[in-house]
């Protein structure tokens, strides 16, 4: 196993530290050993059943301690966590269990309505019940090695199917090596949980926090609209977060100058971190040492950084900077040669083997460069470098954008759509609408709206379903006949 | 502003929100959380906000409303600014 192995860190830690808290949800304080007990209940269910090694799916709620010591118990027992969002909806969760192939699901000992439409729905999969009151064995480890599966996230597809991404414990440990290298997070340390589940951001805050033996603090709320008051009122060391959970702060007026003197550390990663909003996030944090993170899922959770350091009253967005750790990055531009600006592409041992099921999706990102034998991730990213070698973010080679963090291919609206449209087309495009950016749909046949969002509402998440939908006589069209979706964005702003 | 003056304004507020949820005023009842019931995010909620303060001419110390978990319901709201 490698050194780094999220395992064999978290066992470390509990050595080191057995009585230190490890957790913090709901009201609850669970100590290092709790956990370790809690999630053995986890893992002796999966083998005992015969289900060691395999895929394994459950509702990834942050509403207690379940969740936390499900992904452990299923590391344990060698198999891949999948971690569906509990808000559903239940045809993507089928999409996912289906494209995963998932046979083996974790039942909540307190299911939502939502759960129980899932049992119904999927008689053939088997249900397991981990012991409530803990372990009555101890130490089930199944030794895997650096190519087994630890968990599996699923980003948006642009044909209406989200795809699975699945991340080895391998890749895993190289990201925790490389982390805890830079950046020192010590078991003392209070570190926040603001990350959903089912997003892959949220394995930092997990595996990180636990293999430096600190505190994994979650809060009650996860918009933001408390989180400068609970970073007080708990002491946060470490914090990390979407830039979009400091913008809800600061258009709060929360962001008040040395209200958050606890924090030592602050990461932001999944969209661009704009540099006034780092000036506002550090004058109310004033003892962080501020990072910007960047990475695909694919290339598992973050791969570059850069520190802010103290430059101040700086204008655009912060450099996602250079790697971690020994990952390596090539630019390159639209013939395919090497550029200072163009297309990054990654390679390295934080990068994933691709897609689960998508031959095409996987053909077309995951690439081999001529004079090399290493699988290339293309990610879509356009980037610069400067003469300090240092990247910066220039935008997207596609239409996938960020919605407060959630990764969002409007192409997926628009497939969602499609069989309802008799014939008609839909186009979605993000537009920014004070400051932030949401979806707009426009259809080019008259349709029943409300129906149309109802429609929606079953089949994508709440974050994918735009703000409106807009009928239209005709959808413009670029001199190349593609959808013209500059002008659409220009006609809604007028609006 | 009166307590039908709020409502009336929150509704119109959230006009949109309303479709793209598949409810209408109707739904907007005392004990309605804006938030948890997914008709809001926290940014819109924030803008709903900041929008009642403009009408009310008057700025709220936000840290302390909003540490009251009832702020994000519609009786909520409608106390702290009639």
């Amino acid at each position: 196993m490698h050194a780094n192995d999220p395992v064999l860190r978290f066992r470390g830690s509990v050595a080191s530290g057995p009585a230190n808290t490890a957790l913090e949800v709901a009201g609850q304080v669970i100590s290092y050993i709790e956990l370790d007990r809690l999630s053995d209940a986890f893992a002796n269910a999966v083998t005992d059943a015969g289900h060691g090694g395999k895929r394994v799916a459950f509702t990834a709620r942050r509403d207690g301690p379940w969740s936390y010591a499900a992904f452990l118990g299923l590391l344990k027992a060698g198999c891949a966590a999948v971690p569906l969002l509990p808000e559903g909806p239940l045809h993507r969760w089928n999409m996912m269990l289906q494209g995963a192939d998932v046979q083996v699901m974790l039942a909540h000992p307190d299911p939502d309505p939502l759960e129980l439409e899932l049992r119904s729905a999927r008689t053939g999969t088997v249900w397991l019940e981990p012991a409530a009151d803990g372990a009555i064995t101890t130490g089930v480890d199944v030794m895997v090695g650096p190519e087994a599966e630890a968990y599996i996230m699923f980003t948006s597809g642009s044909t209406g199917v989200p795809k699975g991404v699945a991340v080895s414990r391998g890749n895993l440990a190289a990201y925790i090596g490389s982390f805890l290298d830079r950046f020192k997070v010590t078991s003392s340390d209070r570190c926040s949980q603001h990350f959903a589940l089912a997003f892959d951001l949220s394995m930092h805050d997990l595996f990180i926090t636990w293999s430096a033996g600190a505190c994994l603090c979650v809060p009650a709320d996860s918009g933001g609209l408390r989180a400068a008051s609970w970073v007080r009122r708990e002491a946060i060391d470490v914090w990390f977060s979407v830039p979009s959970l400091a913008a809800v702060m600061r258009r709060g007026r929360m962001l008040i100058p040395k209200t958050m003197p606890s924090l030592r550390l602050a990461f932001f990663c999944g969209e661009a971190l704009p540099w006034d909003l780092v000036d506002a996030f550090r004058s109310a944090a004033p003892h962080a040492r501020v990072v910007n993170l960047y990475g695909p899922t694919e290339a598992t959770i973050a791969i570059t950084y850069h520190e802010v350091g103290g430059s101040f009253g700086m204008r655009g967005t912060v450099p996602i900077g250079r790697p971690l750790g020994s990952d390596r990055v090539v630019i390159l531009d639209e013939d395919g040669r090497s550029a200072e600006e163009g297309e990054l592409l990654l390679s390295g041992p934080q990068v994933t083997k691709g897609y689960l099921n998508a031959p095409d999706a996987m053909a077309r990102a995951f690439v081999r460069l001529p004079d090399d034998d290493v699988l290339w991730y293309r990610t879509g990213d356009l980037v610069k470098q400067d003469v300090d070698g240092v990247l910066h973010f220039q935008g997207r080679a596609d239409h996938q954008v960020k919605v407060l963090g959630h990764r969002i291919e409007p192409g997926e609206v628009d497939d969602a759509l499609r069989s309802r449209l008799e014939g008609g087309n839909a186009v979605t495009v993000p537009i920014s609408m004070s400051g932030v950016l949401r979806l707009i749909t426009f259809v080019d046949v008259p349709v029943d709206v409300p129906g149309l969002l109802e429609h929606l509402r079953t089949v994508l998440p709440s974050a994918w379903i735009p703000e409106r939908i807009v009928v239209m006589d005709a959808l413009p069209r670029t001199a190349s006949g593609k959808w013209d979706r500059g002008q659409l964005k220009q006609w809604f702003e007028h609006e | 502003m009166n307590d039908a003056s709020v409502k009336g304004m929150i509704q119109e507020q959230l006009k949109d929100r309303l479709v793209r949820m598949g409810m209408d005023e109707n739904d907007l009842t005392a004990d309605l959380d804006l938030v948890r019931s997914g008709l809001l995010d926290s940014l819109a909620f924030i803008d709903l906000i900041t929008a009642l303060e403009r009408a009310a001419e008057r700025q709220l110390d936000m840290e302390t409303a909003l540490d009251d978990p009832n702020t994000t319901t519609v009786g909520g709201l409608i106390r702290l600014f009639s």
